[in-house]
């Protein structure tokens, strides 16, 4: 268990009528000044400004109208195929696991509503938190019950996830080893497109860097089922690792062109990087 | 080079030969995407290569147990010689003395005088074809028509045993005659040479056979008549008119059915081991005509030598299986 699991984040909840602790669009209590309006339209004396009702020609009263703070709807999609089940440094199923504890514990202690979607071939209903609660105990149940899940299939399902997320924007973490092709991806983006989608990239060092300098291995796909058989040797090595570098400035363009930046995380789940994601957007 | 097996059913198990094709045999590790490994030729070739080393593993095991033999082969032969017919007489007497007595170390029997001549014979006949039969009460057979001298010294050097009783000389010669029939054409000469210290009489049925035969098949006969001490020669005349049938003098009958047959035949009267010598001789002399024939070369076991190519190849897959490194 990662001890400081909780991070930090931000995103403005346009309509979202529900008092929280985001900027919203919405007119209510708040502190941010939005406009005036007359005390016909907007019924609240308290809130008369004398100064403005004087200067306006038509002599009415105006009355100071606030942008509400409001809750936001966060989502974690996670994709639960084959590839996930890998064991290298660490385990990519407790990773999601981990992950879903540290968004659910960060959302429900600054009060935003939760939503988790997992799939494989299909979406996966026990597995499911749609529509967003403020519940936190639901979350330790679908972590408790991912643990015993045998990860099968492939993430083919994540395309119908987004219909299980609200029509109003929302803040969606998607986690994934993304090895899925590319027209996969920006398929997947484009359903996504009215949220805010924060790529969560889990990947492993012993996938690229930390394979054998010498020998023959034989390598299965998880999720096609399909082996190759390799004459490790230095330079094939060091091919390998560029095409995962590759592999990694792809995925950035990919998202870049969505409006997103990818968290790239090789050694298990770290809510710390995403905390600096979110610095460095808002700074 | 026609290769057989002796079970060909074992061929069967080259099925197993699909096995490497769906896995080479190398243990597997999971790894979330093979895709986005880049593509290697030395890789795919190594693959390649280890499931045909697998492959040829496999079949050479599979055909060793096969039993994988150079089948049997034949080669044509052109020499001068003749196809000859030892036709030995292994009753009782002949292993009695020319004396008619046991042999006691001093004289020897005549079969066994009989077998060191034919040795010498055959020995000194490098392209004969010669098999070897012998009669008694019934025939038997020793050897078929064939070039292989070590295997007709075998063969008369195993007639030495114990002799049995009568003296069955028809059905002997039948014996001997048959073995021309199996030819389908006719090259050299053919010749029967008889062996015996006695005769027998000729039932009439097997006479006819004789006669048809020996005519049919072209054969020319020589008969050694090893004659005991005191027992009546081939030309002798009784002096009893009585006594002048097949029943009294069998030899002297036989030896004028030999010549009335119509064929080449010869019959040397031996009365002691030097006379044997000079009908040898003689023919020796006289039975020199082109021969062909068809050699066979036997079938030779290919299987060791597959199980050093299976064992060879199942050591390089030992060698790659070492070189196996885990991710």
């Amino acid at each position: 268990m990662i001890e400081n699991n909780i991070f930090y984040y931000r995103k403005s909840a346009q309509y979202n009528v529900f008092p929280g602790a985001h900027t919203g669009k919405t007119v209510g209590n708040g502190l941010l000044f939005k406009q005036h309006k007359p005390l016909i339209a907007a019924p609240d004396p308290r809130h008369i400004d004398l100064r403005a009702s004087m200067l306006n020609p038509f002599s009415q009263y105006q009355v100071k109208s606030f942008q509400q703070q409001s809750r936001l709807n966060v989502f974690l999609l996670a994709d639960l195929s084959a590839s996930m089940g890998y064991q290298g440094q660490y385990h990519k199923q407790q990773a999601v696991i981990d992950c879903l504890l540290s968004i659910a514990k960060s959302t429900h202690l600054i009060g935003d509503r939760f939503g988790f979607v997992g799939c494989s071939d299909q979406l996966k209903s026990p597995l499911l938190i749609s529509p967003a609660t403020l519940q936190q105990g639901r979350a330790n149940e679908i972590a408790k019950q991912l643990k015993s899940t045998v990860l099968s299939g492939q993430a083919s399902g994540l395309l119908q996830a987004a219909d299980y997320l609200p029509d109003s924007s929302a803040l969606v973490f998607l986690l994934s080893d993304f090895y899925m092709p590319e027209s996969f991806i920006e398929q997947q983006m484009q359903r996504l497109n009215k949220h805010t989608v924060i790529p969560l990239v889990l990947w492993d060092k012993k996938e690229s860097s930390d394979l054998p300098r010498w020998g023959i291995v034989k390598l299965t796909d998880m999720e096609q089922g399909k082996t190759r058989t390799l004459w490790m040797r230095p330079s094939l090595k060091t091919k390998i690792q560029l095409a995962f570098k590759q592999k990694q400035q792809q995925l950035q363009h990919c998202f870049r062109r969505f409006g997103c930046e990818p968290i790239f995380m090789e050694q298990g789940y770290s809510a710390s990087l995403i905390n600096q994601y979110f610095l460095q957007i808002t700074g | 080079m026609n290769l057989a097996v002796d079970y060909p059913w074992v061929l069967l198990a080259l099925l197993l030969n699909l096995l490497p094709l769906f896995n080479n045999g190398v243990s597997q590790s999971h790894y979330p995407s093979v895709q986005i490994l880049p593509a290697d030729i030395l890789s795919s070739f190594i693959s390649v290569l280890i499931k045909m080393i697998a492959i040829a593993a496999i079949t050479f095991l599979v055909l060793a147990l096969a039993g994988l033999n150079r089948g049997q082969q034949s080669r044509e032969h052109i020499g001068y010689g003749a196809h000859i017919v030892l036709l030995l007489d292994i009753s009782k007497s002949m292993d009695y003395t020319y004396a008619g007595k046991a042999p006691d170390g001093s004289e020897e029997s005549k079969s066994s005088a009989a077998k060191r001549l034919l040795t010498e014979f055959v020995k000194k006949r490098p392209h004969d074809r010669i098999g070897v039969a012998g009669y008694s009460t019934s025939p038997l057979f020793f050897m078929p028509l064939t070039e292989n001298k070590q295997a007709v010294l075998a063969a008369i050097s195993a007639t030495d045993l114990p002799a049995l009783a009568y003296t069955n000389i028809s059905k002997g010669l039948l014996m001997g005659l048959s073995f021309f029939q199996q030819q389908s054409a006719q090259t050299g000469s053919r010749i029967i040479l008889m062996v015996s210290d006695g005769a027998a009489v000729i039932d009439p049925d097997s006479e006819a056979k004789i006669r048809r035969w020996s005519k049919q098949l072209n054969v020319r006969l020589y008969w050694i008549f090893m004659r005991s001490e005191n027992s009546p020669g081939l030309y002798e005349k009784p002096e009893d008119p009585r006594d002048d049938n097949a029943g009294a003098m069998p030899e002297r009958y036989l030896h004028l059915f030999f010549s009335s047959l119509g064929i080449p035949y010869k019959a040397y009267q031996a009365e002691n081991p030097r006379a044997v010598q000079e009908a040898i001789n003689d023919i020796n002399k006289l039975e020199n005509m082109p021969l062909y024939y068809v050699e066979k070369i036997p079938k030779q076991d290919l299987s060791t030598q597959c199980y050093l190519l299976a064992s060879l190849f199942i050591s390089l897959l030992l060698a790659f299986k070492l070189v196996e490194a885990k991710p």
